[in-house]
């Protein structure tokens, strides 16, 4: 009663506060009644852990009264027990410390006790408090009242469900050969429910170890036969007339686990067809909902497995389910139909012919299904047509989802847009119907239309010069693009395609060069920076073809020259330079793009797969699917030529061609380090400017060398201004930071304007990492490299000592060189680093190179020579070492 | 400035609405609801919001909201302020508490005051005297029939918070000066922070257009008046203070009297805020010490330092004990004292606390040993009360002096409080 209060109390509370102030004072109270020293009665004690459980299932913190809830756990009487362990499933956690006090009694009620209630309750709470002290000290116990002789059917049921749960958390606490046999035994019980709960650990357990419970198989197929053939069962697990939906469906998952099954040859096959022929057979449409619920769920169960044992299975029976199906996917009730075409587009990826010629009569009952009111059922029809469609009704099919996409609301497009995208090219009969299915599927939905399946287009056509592919489909393009409305992702195709083959179509009237070029540039203001960009390389490629036409665009990159958009701004600057360097620097950056280089597997199919995953049902079918590694849509190879990552996008502007001038080599650290200082830009007002005085220059010339071997440092000093560097550098990557301080507390400029021209630390050797190496690999690489070395020999003017030599020594390890001992001498100092660049190579990793350096002394001089793989990284690392040599 | 004016009450409905101009539109009003009162975020959201290039402004008064929708740069302490002073019209014509439905039964009332407080998004005259005068509930007809030249005179002139022509049969002043003591002491007694913030409420009833006089023994004020009787007594140094808008500040600046017209009935004169020499009214000396897991013992000793002719009123305080506390024994030479889960505090209660007397407090804490071993943050010691007729600041009235024409006396209440302010803790 006091509990019931105390509830109606909280529930009528007029606010959070309200609530929470009532629960601290009933807490108070209860902590006022725990610590008091007269013990509280049986019913005191049960209505105060009530209470805290009740609170605690409000969301507040309950941290006392588990000495209480343990000492409940151990009573004697039922009643308290059952509070006791309510309570503890609940407030304790694993990895308390009462867990330990609890564990006895928990062992007292599973093993000692011939108390029924007592064991149950003792396996629940084991399931549900969890954690892993707890699991070891009593998953013993628990198989053992799962085996033990004398347990009743009720304690069996709940061991073999506590057994799963422990299993699900440690998978190896159980020896699975020796426990097969326990499993067997169990099998062998009478009582449906202990088989039922049986199944579920043993489909718990197969799922880990497959191969250990082999020898179930008779067992789990002699049920089977007795529930379905012989309909044996008591009249408690008749549900609706059907004998045991639950069992019969786990029994038809556990089979599904051995996909081998049927053609094992075992005595057991002929009976296991028996079953599923009868099932398949015997399942009609009932008036009952639920008795054809239960029938329904059994029979998609049973052609899942008749999926599963695929082509090993029998023919007659995928064909009976096929037809089954056939019945199943045209009937109203969507339910069934959902799961229908689920399975039907399952079936349909077996690898069998007379399969598929079925599948496809059904392709306009299919059809019907995609304009289904439920989007569920519609995205299944979408599937298995998606599965159902090869060479023979591609074309059919593409239509019809074309046809459908038009009136298909948004939650479905982008994945049909990105089907049909794959169909398309995969069963395209001809490349200009792949192009035109493309351009239709932009003209219809552009927005769902993804990057990589009109870059996919462009790979296409680029890849096939022969024929008169791109003339059509620069003529499409260009037709698509005169349109003033047209989709933005189509000026976006069209401005590449005209650049790149716009000459194809420059003789045909109306079509000439100027043409070309205001049908462009006529959606200029409408379409986004990325597409403007496309446009501009476009324009580039125009201009150099029509010389009528650079007077027009000229002014276009002059316009761009400071746009916002930094892609914008660079590519116009680039152009506008390119055209001062001459035709023909001009004219072979301008030539047409190389075939893109080609791969197998389409990023669209990959896109797609990752989709099916999301989509497919995670049991056996997804690990299957992972097996065959090629996805439930078991594609025949692509037929089309010319497949290529498609995420590249297709217009890569050309300062990917090395232009180091107008690149001035910032983007390359190593080449920025080998130039001089970089003079104030021409054309500014540099006389005026106040900079750098001539006696500075040694001072910066030492700080350069010395931050070209430590982190951080001082880079210029003069009498107004210091600058101070800090860099880290990791693999290829690298962050400086620059510090500019004031020397002066008051510093007026007056009207000079003052440049410091500073060369930051950022050299080659900063990207190497050391390595060590023995003489003869370093011998070795060093012999291979012999082509490809620069070398130096820098006189000093200090005479040479041991001393100085180990000066050298710390300075190869400044500079991020490993040493090889064994090849130096009294004058011979020699270095090995590997240098980390951000450039990726064909697999998509980052390039490093091998460097060797060798400093042979002389006198007062050194002659410093670097080899690696590529020249100008050999420069680098030389200059760099020349610079650091001159200072120490 | 203002676009428009709305009262919206808490599920959203527009109460009553007033467009200024014309550049928004009602359906502003949809994007305030949803953003604003659909986020739910109770007392904690700011203010001042802009929700696509409108910035509303608004505060609440009960269940009401009163939003201010602007699309220009507005100085927002002056929309703030003329909501709360549109709140306190409202209150003088439909009592201090009104509701919607108030609100509802006189919209053509409320339609006068939004015309009449503000013309184009400009602030009006918002004097609930002057307002009284022309607009007025539908029954009371008490209105003046006034010739139009005074009218105009009146609400564009000088002295727009006091019409001419006041009578009143007794002419009496009541001055309270109110004190609010915000203290934190470390635990070794050091101050870290004390303040006290003040305020000199008036209720006038003149006749008349009298000019009133009026000092505090400030020290700026007691310094020049140094050769008068006040000398010697050096005054309170007021760290900084804002007058209602009667007080003429050019003779504020000139030679620090407060000089001022009243406003007939309540007002506020000014407000200070002091932070030297205060005279804490009570000290608590604390003693908490943890036994091992299971006991705590405090002993605290509360004193009043003040006068003991003067008495204190509801003093509580507020001693922490640790969540888990199971039981307390407690024994008090004063007051009662009991243990209070809801707060986890000891709450110790004196009705009465005479000055210069202290009561002692003892108590024994049991704890329940918990699973989680946390250790307990000791918050501060929380002390509430009141003392009538002492400041801690120390300031006090000099004096109030009314001159007007005919001459007549004036009689004059003052009375002193000091409260304790949101927080006046001890740390232990």
């Amino acid at each position: 009663r006091g509990l019931q209060n105390f509830i109606s109390d909280l529930r009528n509370a007029k606010s959070k506060t309200d609530e929470s102030n009532r629960v601290a004072k009933e807490l108070a109270n209860i902590r006022a009644k725990f610590t008091n020293s007269q013990s509280l009665s049986s019913y005191q004690k049960k209505k105060y852990v009530w209470k805290l459980v009740y609170i605690f299932m409000l969301g507040y913190d309950v941290n006392f009264g588990h000495a209480e809830v343990v000492s409940l756990v151990g009573s004697a009487k039922y009643s308290e027990k059952q509070v006791g362990y309510v309570a503890m499933s609940l407030l304790l956690k694993a990895g308390d410390s009462m867990m330990n006090l609890v564990i006895n009694s928990i062992r007292n009620d599973l093993v000692g006790s011939y108390d029924d209630a007592a064991t149950s309750l003792a396996l629940v709470s084991i399931a549900n408090v969890s954690g892993i002290e707890l699991m070891n000290a009593l998953h013993v116990e628990v198989q053992r009242v799962l085996v033990s002789p004398n347990a009743t059917p009720a304690v069996r049921k709940k061991a073999a469900l506590c057994l799963l749960r422990l299993i699900r958390q440690l998978p190896d606490s159980i020896a699975s050969k020796e426990f097969a046999e326990h499993i067997a035994t169990l099998l062998q019980d009478r009582h449906l429910g202990v088989l039922t709960s049986t199944m579920s650990l043993l489909i718990g357990m197969a799922s880990k170890h497959e191969m250990e419970y082999q020898t179930m198989i008779p067992y789990a197929i002699h049920i089977l036969s007795s529930l379905v053939l012989k309909r044996a069962c008591g009249a408690d697990y008749l549900y609706y007339r059907t004998p045991s939906p639950w069992l019969q469906i786990k029994l038809l998952r556990f089979l599904q686990y051995y996909p081998d099954l049927m053609s094992s040859g075992q005595t057991y096959v002929p009976t296991l067809k028996q079953i599923l022929a009868r099932i398949l057979n015997d399942t009609d449409v009932s008036d009952s909902i639920n008795k054809s619920n239960a029938d329904h769920a059994i029979l998609f169960e049973a052609i899942s497995t008749i999926v599963v044992f695929g082509d090993n299975g029998d023919v007659e029976l995928q064909n009976a389910a096929m037809r089954l199906l056939g019945k199943f996917i045209s009937v109203r009730e969507p339910n069934i139909r959902y799961l229908g075409l689920m399975t039907m587009s399952r079936l349909a990826t077996l690898h069998n012919a007379s399969n598929k010629e079925q599948i496809k009569t059904y392709q306009s009952t299919v059809v019907v299904s995609l304009k289904d009111a439920d989007i569920s059922v519609r995205r299944r029809a979408l599937d298995l047509l998606f599965v159902m469609c090869d060479s023979t009704n591609a074309e059919s099919i593409v239509d019809e989802l074309i046809t459908y996409l038009v009136a298909a609301d948004a939650g479905i497009r982008e994945q049909m847009v990105l089907k049909i995208a794959v169909l398309a090219e995969k069963y395209a009969l001809s490349k200009k119907w792949y192009v035109d299915t493309i351009l239709k599927l932009i003209s219809i939905s552009g927005d769902q239309v993804s990057d990589s399946i009109w870059h996919r287009v462009i790979v296409i056509v680029t890849n096939n010069p022969e024929g008169d592919l791109q003339q059509y489909v620069a003529q499409t393009m260009f037709d698509v693009c005169s349109s003033k409305t047209a989709h933005p992702k189509a000026v976006a195709v069209g401005s590449y395609v005209l650049g790149e083959f716009g000459f194809l179509i420059a003789e045909e009237a109306g079509k000439s060069g100027d043409v070309q070029f205001k049908v462009l540039h006529q959606h200029w203001a409408v379409v986004d920076s990325a597409t403007q960009g496309i446009m501009l390389t476009a324009f580039a490629k125009m201009s150099n073809l029509y010389a009528e036409l650079q007077p027009v665009i000229g002014p276009i990159f002059m316009k761009l020259k400071t746009s916002v958009d930094i892609e914008l701004q660079q590519r116009s600057n680039e152009y506008r330079i390119l055209a001062t360097l001459g035709p023909d620097v001009m004219e072979d950056i301008l030539r047409e793009m190389p075939a893109f280089d080609t791969e197998k597997v389409s990023t669209l199919e990959i896109a797609l797969e990752q989709e099916h995953t999301e989509t497919h049902d995670k049991n056996i079918f997804s690990k299957k699917k992972f097996e065959n590694g090629d996805g439930g849509s078991a594609a025949p190879p692509a037929r089309m030529v010319g497949n290529h990552a498609a995420n590249r996008p297709p217009g890569p502007p050309p300062t990917e061609e090395p232009e180091p001038d107008l690149l001035g080599g910032f983007d390359e650290p190593e080449i920025a380090a080998v130039v001089p200082p970089p003079a104030p830009a021409p054309g500014s007002s540099h006389k005026a400017a106040v900079g750098i005085s001539e006696d500075q220059i040694p001072a910066m010339r030492t700080s350069f060398a010395k931050l070209c071997g430590s982190p951080q440092g001082v880079l210029f000093q003069d009498p107004h201004v210091q600058v101070g560097v800090k860099s880290e550098y990791r693999g290829s990557q690298g962050r400086v930071q620059l510090f500019v301080g004031n020397v002066r507390v008051s510093f007026s400029t007056g009207l000079a304007s003052h440049s410091y021209p500073l060369r930051l630390p950022v050299v080659a050797t900063k990207f190497a990492e050391p390595l060590v190496v023995n003489k003869e690999a370093f011998m070795g690489r060093w012999t291979q490299l012999a082509g490809k070395e620069a070398q130096e020999i820098v006189a000093t003017g200090i005479p040479g000592s041991p001393a100085r030599m180990q000066s050298v020594v710390a300075l190869l390890a400044s500079l991020n060189l490993g040493r090889c001992p064994e090849v130096d001498n009294a004058a011979s100092a020699s270095g090995c680093g590997t240098y980390k660049t951000g450039a990726k190579d064909g697999q998509g990793k980052n390039i490093s190179v091998g460097m060797l350096v060798r400093i042979e002394a002389n006198g007062d001089k050194f002659r410093v020579t670097a080899r690696t793989m590529h020249q100008t990284v050999s420069t680098g690392v030389k200059n760099v070492i020349v610079a650091a040599l001159k200072t120490i | 400035m203002i676009s428009m004016l709305y009262l919206m009450n808490a599920r959203g409905d527009v109460v009553i609405s007033r467009q200024y101009r014309d550049d928004v539109s009602q359906a502003t009003t949809d994007s305030f609801r949803l953003k604003v009162l659909g986020a739910k975020e109770g007392g904690t959201s700011a203010p001042i919001r802009s929700i696509d290039s409108s910035t509303f402004v608004y505060c609440r008064h009960l269940n009401l909201y009163f939003v201010a929708v602007t699309r220009s740069n507005v100085n927002p302490s002056l929309v703030l302020e003329f909501l709360y002073q549109k709140i306190r019209v409202l209150q003088a014509y439909l009592g201090d508490s009104f509701t919607e439905d108030k609100v509802r039964n006189n919209f053509t009332l409320l339609y006068e005051l939004f015309d009449e407080t503000m013309d184009f998004g400009y602030p009006q005259n918002t004097s609930i005297d002057v307002l009284k005068l022309y607009i007025n509930l539908g029954k009371q007809k008490a209105r003046v029939v006034e010739d139009q030249a005074s009218l105009t005179s009146q609400i564009t002139g000088a002295i727009d918070w006091r019409r001419e022509g006041i009578r009143h049969k007794r002419n009496e002043v009541y001055i309270d000066v109110l004190e609010s003591v915000n203290l934190l002491l470390s635990q070794t007694g050091g101050i870290l922070r004390q303040e006290v913030t003040g305020s000199v409420m008036m209720n006038t009833k003149l006749t008349g257009m009298p000019e009133c006089k009026f000092g505090l023994n400030d020290k700026l004020s007691v310094e020049k008046d140094k050769n008068s009787s006040q000398a010697g007594k050096s005054g309170v140094s007021i760290d900084d203070c804002t007058f209602h808008r009667c007080v003429s500040l050019g003779r504020f600046d000139a030679d620090r009297t407060i000089t001022f017209i009243p406003p007939d009935g309540e007002f506020e004169l000014m407000k200070y805020r002091v932070t030297e020499n205060i005279n804490l009214p009570f000290r608590v000396i604390a003693a908490i010490q943890e036994d091992g897991q299971t006991r705590v013992s405090i002993n605290v000793k509360l004193s009043a330092t003040f006068s003991e002719k003067l008495f204190a009123s509801s003093v509580v305080l507020k001693i922490p004990v640790p969540e888990n506390t199971a039981r307390c024994k407690i024994k008090t030479t004063l007051g009662r004292a009991k243990y209070s889960p809801e707060d986890s505090a000891i709450l110790f209660k004196l009705k009465r606390f005479q000055g210069q007397s202290e009561s002692m407090l003892s108590a024994d804490v049991t704890l329940m040993p918990t699973v989680n071993k946390t250790a307990w943050s000791r918050p501060p010691i929380g002390l509430d009360f009141s003392v009538p007729m002492f400041t801690a600041s120390g300031v006090h009235v000099r004096f109030l002096k009314v001159f007007d024409k005919s001459g007549y006396t004036t009689n004059r209440w003052v009375r002193y409080i000091t409260k304790s302010g949101d927080s006046y803790n001890i740390r232990i």
